[in-house]
């Protein structure tokens, strides 16, 4: 299907709720976008069912979040670091609740006595732009100038 | 609208497996500076148990502003996450800390990081 391009601007913000069927697809095409799946196999590591996997691979092809070779292989693209970034916090929001899944207060132990925290943000901070984080090997990035930890563990 | 959760919001963050039914309250540290903040915010976690190795402190419920909570509750300095804005779930209670309470949390987690 066609994207109108009069509606479609590649910087929206990533509107994709996690424990979705289409957060797990970017999830794991996101976390090395040099790799291409087949449907078969995206369905097989995250244990969808075939015809929702090929349904939200379609909608997320559909709106631009996801490239697909000319034979047929889905892949996250390098330069969306708004994705590659929101897979990762993905990530951090699983290991959040599995290293600690029962916070003792749940909302009933909660009472709302006025304003809510969601606020609208400032103007001057939604028309935000990112440049790619590619970070230096790190033996670009740094080099030991003195005698490693083992050696001193040995004197 | 494009929305965030300020600094200081206390707010409850859903499980993205549907493994745990029970949403998490966190606190947002990050500020509207943060990179990607129309898609994420750095949170602190709360927890309501006190037999930690690390000391964890008390949140008193006179440094909240829109909502009251019914079990003392802790931060956990050391549980510190970024997730995406739209775990948080807005149908849930949610307030905001007061600039003392602010203080506090930064308190807390300068006490972990500093030498």
């Amino acid at each position: 299907m066609p994207i109108d391009l009069r509606e479609h601007n590649p910087d929206d913000d990533v509107d994709i709720r996690p424990g979705t069927n289409k957060a797990a697809i970017i999830n794991l095409l996101y976390q090395e976008t040099n790799l291409a799946y087949t449907p078969a196999e995206i369905q097989d590591a995250l244990g969808l069912p075939r015809g929702t996997t090929s349904t939200t691979l379609s909608r997320l092809h559909n709106d631009g979040l996801i490239g697909k070779t000319s034979d047929g292989l889905y892949h996250g693209f390098g330069h969306r670091d708004d994705l590659r970034q929101f897979a990762r916090s993905l990530v951090q929001l699983e290991d959040l609740f599995t290293r600690y899944p029962d916070p003792g207060l749940t909302p009933d132990d909660v009472v709302q006595t006025g304003e809510d925290a969601k606020t609208e943000l400032p103007t001057d901070r939604r028309a935000e732009h990112h440049t790619p984080s590619a970070e230096p090997a790190p033996s670009d990035w740094m080099s030991e100038t003195g005698g490693n930890s083992d050696e001193n563990e040995e004197q | 609208m494009t929305y965030y959760y300020p600094q200081g919001s206390l707010v409850f963050a859903a499980d993205p497996t549907g493994a745990h039914s029970n949403p998490r309250p966190v606190i947002v540290i990050s500020t509207t500076d943060r990179p990607y903040v129309k898609q994420e915010a750095t949170v602190v976690c709360l927890t309501t148990q006190s037999e930690y190795s690390y000391e964890v402190t008390e949140l008193p419920s006179h440094v909240l502003d829109g909502l009251e909570l019914r079990k003392t509750s802790y931060v956990m300095p050391w549980a510190i996450y970024t997730i995406p804005l739209s775990a948080i779930c807005d149908n849930l209670p949610s307030g905001t800390l007061t600039p003392d309470g602010l203080e506090l949390v930064a308190n807390v987690i300068d006490e972990m990081v500093r030498p």
